[in-house]
C-alpha cells in the first residue's frame, strides 16, 4: 500500500511489502511481515517500536547488511526507482557506499580502535575513488571559487582540478588530500571543536558524544541519499543526547538526505522528527505527521504506547501498560499480530493482516477498526 | 527543625578508588567516585537519585549497601552505624536491605532455577524451617510479582527481560527487607514493560511498607516514582528536594540543565536550545572550587576558588551553589500543526 | 498473569543445536565410538576373559603366532603348537595377547579416570579459591603452579616413582602430581571472569557467604573448559601412565597393563613384533578416542563457533 507523499516532497526511499525470515535452530523467525514505508528527501522520519518489532532489521535490509541466515522472501526496496534487493553484489556495494549510510547505537564498538578518526572517515571516499572523484573535485572547486581571494598555490590547485574534472580522474595522493579536506568540512558540520586535531585522534581519545558526532560525520561525508540512524542517542547521557538531537535538527536543514531515526523513545521522536512510523511485530501499523500522531494516535498499539510513557514536565496520574507481552515471532499470532493484546479486537482481527487505510491526509493506520 | 524518622542516613560518605602506577604500584591519585554525600531517607518514602554517567550514583548505592567498604563518612541504618559492621551485624544488615540491578539478564545465576534463586536468601538467613515452608513462600512471592508458580522450576534464560526483573524483585523481597535499592531497574526494558514494573514497585511499596532508593538517569521515571530527589554530579549531591519542587523550580544550574535537556513527548513543547556544552567529566581530576563551574552558564570567578557548601533552602531542601538562583524550566513553542 | 516468554523455545533449540553440531562432525562420531567403546569393553572384560588367566603362565606357548592373516615377514616365526588360534598371538609368558589386552582395559581406564578426577578436584579447589580470594593467596598458588610447569612431567614422575616405589599407588600419585596444575590455571581464568558478573554481586547483597558463592554459583558456571580438558586428558594420562610401565616401572611383569605388555615386547621386537604393536595400537585408539571426544565437546560448547 502506497503512502501519500507529503505535499511537495520527493520520495527518496520506498519500501514495499518487505518480508524477512530468519532461519534459526529454534525455527523460522518471521521478523518482517510486509513492511511498507516511504521516506522523503529532507525529512526526518521517526521509526518507533519496542524490541523485536523489526525496526533494526528493516534498516539492515535496506543497507544490505542482513546476516547469512536471513532471507528476504518478498517485497522491494526502491531507491530512486531501483530495487536494491534485485541488484547484483557489486551494484549493492556501490549503493551502500554512495547512497545509504547507517549510524549505529554504540560508537565505541562501531569505530575501529586502531585507526584514527581521519582515516576512518576518508576510508570510504578513498577506497573507491572512481565513485567519489567527481564529487570531491566539484566540492573543492566550489570551495576555492567561492573564497574571496586565492593564494598562488590555490590558483595552481584550481587549475589542476579543472583538468581533473575533464578527465574524471584523480590520482591516489590527490584523492586522499581532497578526502581529508572534505572530512574536515564534515567534522565542522557536526560541530566538533578543534576538528583538525580530531582528524588525527583515535576513538579512545574522544568522549561518547564526540564519537557519535564523528560517526555521523563518517556517514554524511559520502552525501548519502538516505541516512539510517539506529538508536544513536540511546546510550548517551541526557545532556549529550540533547546536543546530538540539536545537531540532527540543524543537519536536516543543511543537508539533502532523508533521515530515518530509529528509536524506542517517543520523546526523542517528538523533539526532532517530522513524521512518525510505528512498528509492531514486523510491520508498520501507523504513519502520521508528528503533531497529528501525538494529538490523534489511532492504532490501539499507539494508544497503548501513549498511555505508558512518562514525562518529566508533568505528573502522570494513571500510568497504564499494554497487557501481555511481545509475541513470539516463530509462531506469531494470526492475522493482525497485535490482536491478542488489543482491547478492541474483534472477530475479523485474527483472520488476516489489516491493510493500511487512510484516516486523514498523511495519516494511515493498519487496523480493521478503520477499514480494510 | 522537624525530626525525621529516617531509615537510612548518610553522613559525608566517601568512596575513593586508588590509582596505582609504576613498578611498585604506588598510589598516584584517587578516583573520587563518591566524595562527601549526606542525605536522609525517611521510612516509607522513595528517594530518587539522578545523574549522568560517572556521577557516582551506582558507587554510592554499593557503598551504602556495604558491597564495598567506605573510604570515609558514615552509613546509618535505623540509627545504627553500619559503616564498619562485620559478621553478625553485617548479615543482619543484608537481611534488612536488598537490591534490584539494572541488567535483568546478568543479575540471576544462569544455572539456578527461579525457585532456588528465591529461596536461597531465605536459607542463608535461616528464615524458614524446611523445604516445604521455603517452597510455599517462594510460590507466594512469585505470585506477588505477577508470575505463575509453575515458573519456579524454570531457568532465567527462559524468561523475557520484564519477567526476569520480576524474578529479581521476588528474590529481593524473599527476606522481607525494609529497604530496597533499585539501580536503574527499568532502563533495559521496553516502555510498556517498564510501566508494568514501575506500577508493581509502587504497589509493593504500599502493601509491604517498603522504603526505596531509586536510581536512574531518566528524569521522567524519577518524577513518577520518587517523593524526593537527589541530583548527583561528580561524586556529590548538588541538590536535594521534594520532587515536585525540584522539577518546577530547581536551584542548581546542573539540575536546571538536566531538566532542559530532557526531551518531552509532546510536539508543542520542545527543549529550549542547548543549555550546556561539553561532555560529562570523569571523577579523576576534580578541580578546586565548584565542580560544575566549567559547564555552568552562571559561573563566576568566585566559583573557581570557593567550594560551595550545602545551603539549606528550606527543611529538607539543600543545594550546593554559591548563589541563590531562581531557575525556571522553559520550553520553546515547538511545532504546531 | 504472564505466559512464558520466547525463552522456552530457546532451551529446546540449544540442545538441538549442540547435537546437530556434534553430528555434523564425523570425526567426533569416531571419537565417541572409540571412547565409549573402550569403556563398555572394559566394563564387560571380566565376563569375556577369565581374570585368573592373567596369572597363568604357559611357557611353551610364549611369543607364538598362528593367525593366518599375516606372517609378519619374520624370519623364523614361531608358530603356535596346537589347534587354538590366537588372534593376536601370545605374549612373553604364553598368555593370549588379545585376552590380556582386554583384561588391561579396565585397569588402564580406571587409573586414568582416578588420576583425572583427582587432578580436577585438587586443581579446581585450589584454583577457584585462589582466584576468588585474589591477593597474596592467588600469587602464591600461581607461583607454585609455575614451578610445576617448568619441570618436565615425565621426568618428575620417574623421579617420584624411583624414590618411593613401583607400586600402582605411587605410579598413580606420580602422574597426578604432574597433572593437577593445568586445572588450576583453567579454573582460575574462568573464575576471574565470573566473579565480576552482576549476579555475583546480587548474591553478595543477599548475604551469601563467600564459600557458598564460590562453590555453588561461580564454579558450576566456570566448569565447562575444565570438563573439556578432563576428557582430553583421559587420553593423555593413559599415554603417560603406560609409558612409565613401558620403560620398566611396573610393579610386576605379569600385570596386565597395556604399557607393561609392550615392555616385554621391546626385547623381542624382531621375533614377535605383535607384542609391541597391538598394545601400542590399543593405547593409541583409546587416547585418540578421548581426544576427539573432547575436541567435539569443546567445539560444540564454544560460544563463538555457535551460530
Amino acid at each position: 500500500m502506497l503512502q501519500q507523499a507529503a505535499v511537495g516532497k520527493e520520495v527518496a526511499l520506498s519500501i514495499r511489502g518487505l518480508k524477512v525470515v530468519f532461519h534459526t535452530y529454534a525455527g523460522d523467525v518471521q521478523a518482517l511481515e510486509g513492511v511498507d514505508l516511504e521516506v522523503h528527501r529532507g525529512e526526518i522520519l521517526g521509526l518507533v517500536g519496542e524490541s523485536g518489532c523489526g525496526k533494526s532489521v528493516t534498516a539492515l535490509a535496506v543497507a544490505g547488511l542482513l546476516p547469512i541466515n536471513a532471507e528476504v522472501t518478498a517485497g522491494e526496496v526502491l531507491l530512486d526507482g531501483r530495487n536494491l534487493l534485485e541488484m547484483n553484489r557489486e551494484a549493492v556495494r556501490i549503493t551502500r557506499l554512495k547512497d545509504i549510510a547507517l549510524v549505529f547505537q554504540d560508537p565505541a564498538t562501531y569505530l575501529n580502535p586502531v585507526l584514527t578518526i581521519g582515516l576512518q572517515i576518508t576510508e570510504a571516499l578513498t577506497s573507491d575513488l572512481k565513485v567519489f572523484a567527481d564529487e570531491l573535485i566539484a566540492a573543492r572547486m566550489t570551495n576555492l571559487q567561492t573564497a574571496g581571494t586565492r593564494s598562488p598555490e590555490e590558483e595552481k590547485e584550481l587549475e589542476s582540478l579543472r583538468r581533473a574534472k575533464e578527465t574524471h580522474e584523480l590520482n591516489k595522493k590527490e584523492g586522499k588530500r581532497l578526502a581529508s579536506l572534505r572530512a574536515l568540512d564534515y567534522l565542522k558540520l557536526v560541530r566538533l571543536s578543534e576538528p583538525e586535531k580530531v582528524l588525527g585522534m583515535y576513538p579512545f581519545e574522544l568522549s561518547g558524544g564526540m564519537r557519535q558526532r564523528a560517526m555521523i560525520a563518517m556517514a554524511l561525508v559520502r552525501r548519502p541519499r538516505v541516512l539510517l540512524a539506529d538508536e544513536i542517542t540511546t546510550a548517551l547521557d541526557v545532556t549529550v543526547q540533547a546536543q546530538i538531537l540539536e545537531l540532527l535538527k540543524d543537519l536536516r536543514d543543511k543537508i539533502d538526505s532523508a533521515i530515518v531515526l530509529i528509536t524506542h523513545d517517543l520523546a526523542v521522536v517528538s523533539e526532532v522528527c517530522d513524521r512518525v512510523a510505528v512498528m509492531y511485530a514486523g510491520s508498520v501499523v501507523e504513519v502520521a505527521g508528528l503533531v497529528e500522531f501525538f494529538s490523534n494516535p489511532t492504532h490501539p498499539y499507539s494508544k497503548g504506547l501513549g498511555a505508558s510513557i512518562l514525562r518529566p514536565d508533568t505528573n502522570t496520574e494513571n500510568l497504564e501498560s499494554i497487557k501481555g507481552s511481545v509475541p513470539d515471532l516463530i509462531n506469531p499470532p494470526s492475522g493482525c499480530r497485535f490482536h491478542p493484546r488489543c482491547p478492541y479486537a474483534f472477530q475479523k482481527c485474527p483472520e488476516s493482516k489489516p491493510p493500511m487505510t487512510m484516516v486523514s491526509p498523511g495519516h494511515e493506520v493498519a487496523c480493521f477498526l478503520y477499514g480494510g | 527543625m522537624a525530626q525525621y524518622s529516617s531509615l537510612v542516613e548518610l553522613e559525608d560518605l566517601r568512596k575513593w578508588f586508588p590509582i596505582r602506577s609504576g613498578l611498585l604500584s604506588r598510589t598516584v591519585g584517587y578516583v573520587k567516585a563518591v566524595d562527601g554525600v549526606s542525605f536522609k531517607i525517611t521510612n516509607g518514602e522513595t528517594m530518587g537519585l539522578v545523574g549522568e554517567s560517572g556521577c557516582g550514583k551506582t558507587t554510592l548505592a554499593r557503598t551504602l549497601l556495604r558491597l564495598t567498604a567506605p573510604t570515609g563518612g558514615k552509613v546509618l541504618f535505623s540509627g545504627k552505624d553500619m559503616t564498619k559492621a562485620k559478621g553478625k551485624a553485617l548479615r543482619e544488615y543484608r537481611r534488612m536491605t536488598a537490591v534490584v540491578f539494572q541488567d535483568p539478564y546478568a543479575s540471576l545465576d544462569p544455572r539456578q532455577t527461579v525457585k532456588s534463586a528465591i529461596t536461597e536468601p531465605m536459607k542463608i538467613h535461616h528464615l524458614v524451617r524446611g523445604k516445604d515452608e521455603a517452597n510455599q513462600r517462594a510460590a507466594d512471592l512469585i505470585r506477588l510479582v505477577g508470575l505463575n508458580p509453575d515458573h519456579l522450576s524454570r531457568y532465567p534464560h527462559e524468561f523475557s527481560g520484564g519477567q526476569r526483573q520480576r524474578i529479581a524483585i521476588a528474590r529481593a523481597l524473599a527476606v522481607s527487607p525494609e529497604f530496597l535499592v533499585l539501580d536503574e531497574p527499568t532502563s533495559s526494558l521496553d516502555v510498556s514493560v517498564q510501566a508494568q514494573i514501575l506500577n508493581l514497585l509502587k504497589a509493593l511499596q504500599k502493601d509491604l511498607k517498603l522504603t526505596y532508593l531509586f536510581i536512574s538517569h531518566n528524569l521522567s521515571v524519577i518524577r513518577y516514582m520518587c517523593h524526593r530527589t537527589a541530583v548527583m554530579y561528580l561524586g556529590r549531591v548538588v541538590e536535594v528536594a521534594d520532587t515536585a519542587r525540584i522539577y518546577q523550580s530547581p536551584k542548581h544550574p546542573y539540575t536546571h540543565a538536566l531538566l532542559n535537556s530532557a526531551p518531552i513527548p509532546d510536539p508543542a513543547k520542545r527543549k529550549r536550545g542547548v543549555v550546556i556544552e561539553g561532555d560529562v567529566p570523569s571523577p579523576v581530576n576534580i578541580p578546586p572550587g565548584c565542580r560544575f563551574k566549567a559547564r555552568c552558564p552562571y559561573s563566576t570567578d568566585r566559583c573557581a576558588k570557593e567550594f560551595p557548601k550545602p545551603v539549606q533552602v528550606r527543611p529538607g531542601q539543600w543545594v550546593e551553589c554559591l548563589y541563590d538562583l531562581d531557575l525556571k524550566v522553559e520550553y520553546s513553542p515547538g511545532v504546531r500543526a | 498473569m504472564e505466559k512464558l516468554g520466547p525463552g522456552d523455545t530457546r532451551r529446546k533449540s540449544e540442545l538441538r543445536y549442540t547435537l546437530h553440531l556434534m553430528r555434523q562432525n564425523p570425526i567426533v562420531l569416531v571419537g565417541i565410538v572409540l571412547a565409549i567403546g573402550s569403556v563398555v569393553l572394559s566394563l564387560i572384560s571380566g565376563l569375556i576373559i577369565n581374570p585368573a588367566s592373567g596369572n597363568t603362565q604357559d611357557l611353551p606357548l610364549r611369543l607364538c603366532w598362528n593367525n593366518p592373516v599375516t606372517d609378519w615377514g619374520v624370519h623364523n616365526l614361531f608358530v603356535c603348537p596346537g589347534a587354538h588360534v590366537y588372534p593376536l598371538g601370545t605374549d612373553a609368558y604364553g598368555r593370549d595377547l588379545l585376552g590380556m589386552i582386554i583384561l588391561a582395559l579396565p585397569l588402564d581406564l580406571e587409573i586414568a579416570l582416578t588420576i583425572v578426577a583427582s587432578a580436577v578436584a585438587i586443581g579446581v579447589g585450589m584454583g577457584a579459591v585462589a582466584a576468588y580470594a585474589g591477593g597474596l593467596l592467588d600469587e602464591a598458588v600461581l607461583r607454585i603452579t609455575d614451578v610445576f610447569f617448568s619441570i618436565p612431567g615425565l621426568s618428575l614422575a620417574i623421579v617420584l616413582v624411583t624414590f618411593f616405589s613401583h607400586s600402582l599407588f605411587w605410579l598413580t600419585t606420580a602422574v597426578l602430581v604432574v597433572w593437577w596444575p593445568t586445572y588450576v590455571r583453567l579454573i582460575r581464568s574462568q573464575v576471574l571472569t565470573e566473579k565480576e558478573k552482576p549476579y555475583v554481586e546480587a548474591l553478595r547483597s543477599t548475604g551469601a557467604g563467600r564459600l557458598r558463592i564460590l562453590f555453588r554459583h561461580i564454579v558450576p558456571n566456570s566448569i565447562y573448559p575444565v570438563l573439556v580438558q578432563a576428557t582430553l586428558d583421559v587420553g593423555g594420562v593413559i599415554l603417560v601412565f603406560s609409558t612409565l610401565m613401558f620403560i620398566g616401572f611396573s610393579p610386576s611383569p605379569l600385570l596386565p597393563e597395556l604399557g607393561n605388555l609392550a615392555h616385554a615386547g621391546i626385547e623381542n621386537v624382531f621375533i614377535a613384533p605383535w607384542l609391541v604393536l597391538f598394545p601400542g595400537l590399543t593405547i593409541l585408539l583409546i587416547a585418540l578416542g578421548f581426544n576427539l571426544l573432547g575436541d567435539g565437546i569443546r567445539d560444540a560448547l564454544d560460544p563463538r563457533l555457535r551460530r
